[in-house]
């Protein structure tokens, strides 16, 4: 649970130590851990409003932490300039918990964007990327739509396609199955881990679908309380004892749970 | 209570800097690489080109409310003949750029802070900085070159038809003498004149553009935020439009 | 979100309209040239040129013949330098007056033809002038040629506001003046303003 005296600190893609921040009296983060192993795929699970989407926009310094560090590959960004930051985010494919699509944008011009600005491949190749993209996400012949005239899960795999599409170093994903039926969310979880398997990629993911996201994770880190309560491989944290983290699974939260928003330090 | 003043004071300078920080911003980065010309030229469709309908209804009834006005009180003194040159030096130096300011303003100012506002409330603006990418590099600065380029062109457009406008009126309906209409533009109109124009219409366009963008980029994260951001552009614009009216009419004179 | 082929032309359009607008209102209608304008060039010096500006018309018997190109002081005197057409000639006797278009219209340059033989070449000065019509001073010459009774026009030269030089011309030629610009009074010259205490 406590990071351990890492010798190799370039086995990991994210690490996280003492993360602290509030918004005005309210302490989100209260001290979070988190450890992404290269080539793996973290899932953070834990009730909502407990600050998952919070730590994620500080992973990619979209906000800016009280105290502790953020380390990506093996550098200390958290005090990083933003111009400085940028060759540090080439390597990041986020998706918002809300999509956040360019609505100005037609889905196929949404998807290709990454490719335009960031990279020197030509038309056809982007062309042919994006169509292959969307289809892996189940969203063949929508490519000119706008995103104000698909459905929410479509918006969804919309923007988990141009996440995908410039096979970024690490996927930082915001419930990229919320609002899916169950056989979409199973075709989703699996092109997570078979994008993630090809091309090597390290994931942070935040998902409600437990414990069906389980399935292709390889650590669980379980937040509560502003901190990481839990943490270990799949197996490690089912078999754990831990009287939150079950009561979470079953699906009772205590009234702490939903009062955790009022943790003070 | 003497320091809640302070405090106050304080925020007041931090928002100003903010605000004259961010006009250097959206200029420096226009100036240095990634171009974003593709970016700029919709800009202009939407700032410039679409405008131009207004523009034209605009100066036209300009023009015509100047040469009505003007030759009544130009016969008063027998001067119908100064009539061209009151309407030409009076739209090109003050009406043109201010009232084609006023109106882009209203139309494409207040859109753009809604536009940008709108990206913000829905983290837009957030999944560009993910990628990386400036937000104000990719969203601010080609509106502002587009500002620059779109206004004086608008401007010397409402400021042609105005003054045909006035010669329709003046000349056609109220028989003001045609000739000297024209004679009377083609002595007094120099290109001193067009110059103040075009600098006003230049000041007006980053004025605008900064403005609208500043407050769109600026919006509190909710659907009252977005509004309030398009009526604070709109106002604020159109304030400052004309005291810098002033100071550019004082200082070129 | 990027420019589309229709973007890109509408704005070309629009690009083009604003340039056309911006040559209209300069080249049309200010007549504001950056090349010196074709014809050529006659000097001529005044007392008192009362507001007349570079740009303003030349005309002989109200046809527009040319502009004022410059103006600049010398000896304490205001010298213009005029742009006239191609093809318009003028003699060497001819009478250049400033004169007033309406009451508080736009001031102009008159030129009177004369019966002189030598036809002015560029670069030439049109010596005989009529300075500007000031309305003090016609004013002032009212009361006095008043007061020196119906002398007529032999009258004291010293009513002349124009001073010594301004109109060296023999009566016949200047009484050409009236016919070639029908104007409101013209100040320096004792003959005609006689005339104006007549009205
Ligand atoms: N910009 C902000 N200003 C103030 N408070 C904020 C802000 N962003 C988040 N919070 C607060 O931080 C807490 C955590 O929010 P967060 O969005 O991280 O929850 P979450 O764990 O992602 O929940 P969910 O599973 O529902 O998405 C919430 O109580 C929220 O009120
Ligand atoms: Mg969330």
């Amino acid at each position: 649970m406590t990071p351990e005296g890492n010798g190799k600190p370039n086995t990991n893609a994210v690490e996280v130590r003492g993360l602290k921040r509030s918004f005005g009296r309210q302490v989100v983060l209260n001290g979070v851990d988190l450890e992404v192993p290269a080539g793996k795929i973290v899932t953070i699970v834990g009730p909502s409003g407990c600050g998952k989407t919070v730590l994620l926009k500080h992973l990619n310094l979209l906000l800016r932490p009280d105290a502790g560090s953020i380390i990506i590959d093996g550098i200390d960004v958290t005090r990083m300039r933003s111009a400085a930051l940028n060759s540090v985010r080439e390597k990041f494919g986020m998706l918002f918990q809300a999509g956040a699509l360019f609505d100005s944008m037609t889905v196929f011009e949404n998807v290709a964007f990454p490719l335009v600005e960031k990279t020197s491949l030509s038309r056809e190749q982007i062309r042919a990327r994006v169509l292959e993209t969307l289809t892996a996400v189940g969203l063949q012949g929508m490519d000119a739509k706008y995103p104000s005239e698909m459905s929410g899960g479509m918006q969804k795999r919309a923007a988990l396609a141009r996440a995908l599409v410039h096979r970024p170093k690490i996927l930082m994903l915001d419930e990229p199955t919320t609002g899916l039926d169950p056989s979409r969310t199973g075709a989703i979880h699996d092109l997570i881990r078979q994008t993630q398997r090809n091309f090597g990629l390290s994931a942070v993911m935040v998902s409600h679908d437990v414990p069906a996201v389980f399935r292709i994770s390889d650590r669980v880190a379980f937040m509560h309380r502003g901190r990481m309560q839990l943490t270990g491989t799949v197996e490690e944290v089912m078999a754990s004892n831990d009287d939150e983290f079950k009561r979470f699974l079953a699906g009772r939260a205590s009234g702490d749970d939903l009062e955790n928003n009022q943790v003070s330090s | 209570m003497i320091e809640r003043l302070g405090a106050s004071i304080l925020d007041g300078i931090v928002a100003l800097g903010n605000f004259v920080l961010f006009l250097f911003n959206s200029i420096a980065f226009a100036l240095i690489p990634p171009y974003k010309p593709r970016l700029a030229v919709r800009q202009i469709r939407i700032i410039g080109a679409d405008s131009l309908f207004l523009i034209v209804l605009i100066g036209a009834f300009t023009g015509m409310v100047l040469g009505l006005q003007g030759f009544t009180t130009l016969r008063r003194f027998g001067s119908e003949g100064a009539l061209g040159t009151v309407v030409a030096l009076v739209i090109v130096r003050e009406l043109g750029p201010v009232l084609a300011a006023l109106m882009i303003a209203a139309r494409a100012g207040s859109a753009m802070a809604a536009e940008l506002g709108a990206m913000q409330s829905t983290e837009q603006v957030d999944a560009l900085t993910v990628m990386a990418i400036n937000p104000v590099q990719y969203l601010v600065s080609p509106r502002m070159v587009a500002g620059i380029i779109s206004f004086p062109l608008l401007t010397t457009i409402f400021d042609v038809i105005g003054i045909w406008g006035g010669w329709v009126v003046g000349c056609g309906l109220m028989g003001a003498p045609s000739g000297d209409y024209f004679n009377g533009i083609a002595a007094q109109l120099e290109s001193h004149d067009i110059a103040i124009g075009l600098y006003k219409a230049l000041c007006f366009g980053v004025i605008v553009m900064w403005v609208s963008c500043y407050k769109g980029y600026h919006a509190q994260r909710m659907a009252t935020g977005v509004s309030r951001a398009t009526t604070e552009a709109v106002v604020l614009s159109s304030v400052l439009i004309l005291m810098a009216d002033y100071i550019v009419g004082a200082l070129l004179l | 979100m990027y420019a589309s082929r229709t973007t890109q032309f509408i704005v070309g359009i629009f690009g083009i309209l604003g340039i056309l607008a911006l040559a209209i209102l300069s080249f049309r209608l200010g007549q504001i040239s950056i090349f010196p304008p074709p014809g050529y060039t006659l000097y001529a010096s005044f007392d008192n040129i009362a507001g007349l500006k570079p740009g303003d018309e030349v005309e002989i018997a109200g046809v527009h013949v040319g502009r004022v190109q410059s103006i600049e002081l010398k000896d304490e005197r205001a010298r213009l330098a005029m742009r006239i057409d191609d093809g318009v000639q003028i003699d060497n006797d001819a009478i250049a007056s400033i004169l007033t278009s309406g009451l508080i219209g736009s001031k102009y340059v008159s030129i009177a033809p004369g019966p002189g033989e030598k036809i002015l070449a560029n670069g030439d000065t049109i010596r005989q002038t009529q300075s500007a019509f000031v309305i003090e001073n016609a004013i002032g010459q009212l009361i006095n040629n008043a007061g020196s009774s119906s002398a007529g026009a032999s009258g004291g030269a010293g009513a002349s506001s124009g001073g010594a030089g301004d109109i060296g011309a023999p009566p016949g030629t200047a009484s050409a003046a009236p016919k070639a610009a029908p104007c409101p009074p013209c100040g320096t010259e004792k003959s005609h303003s006689a005339s104006t205490a007549k009205k």
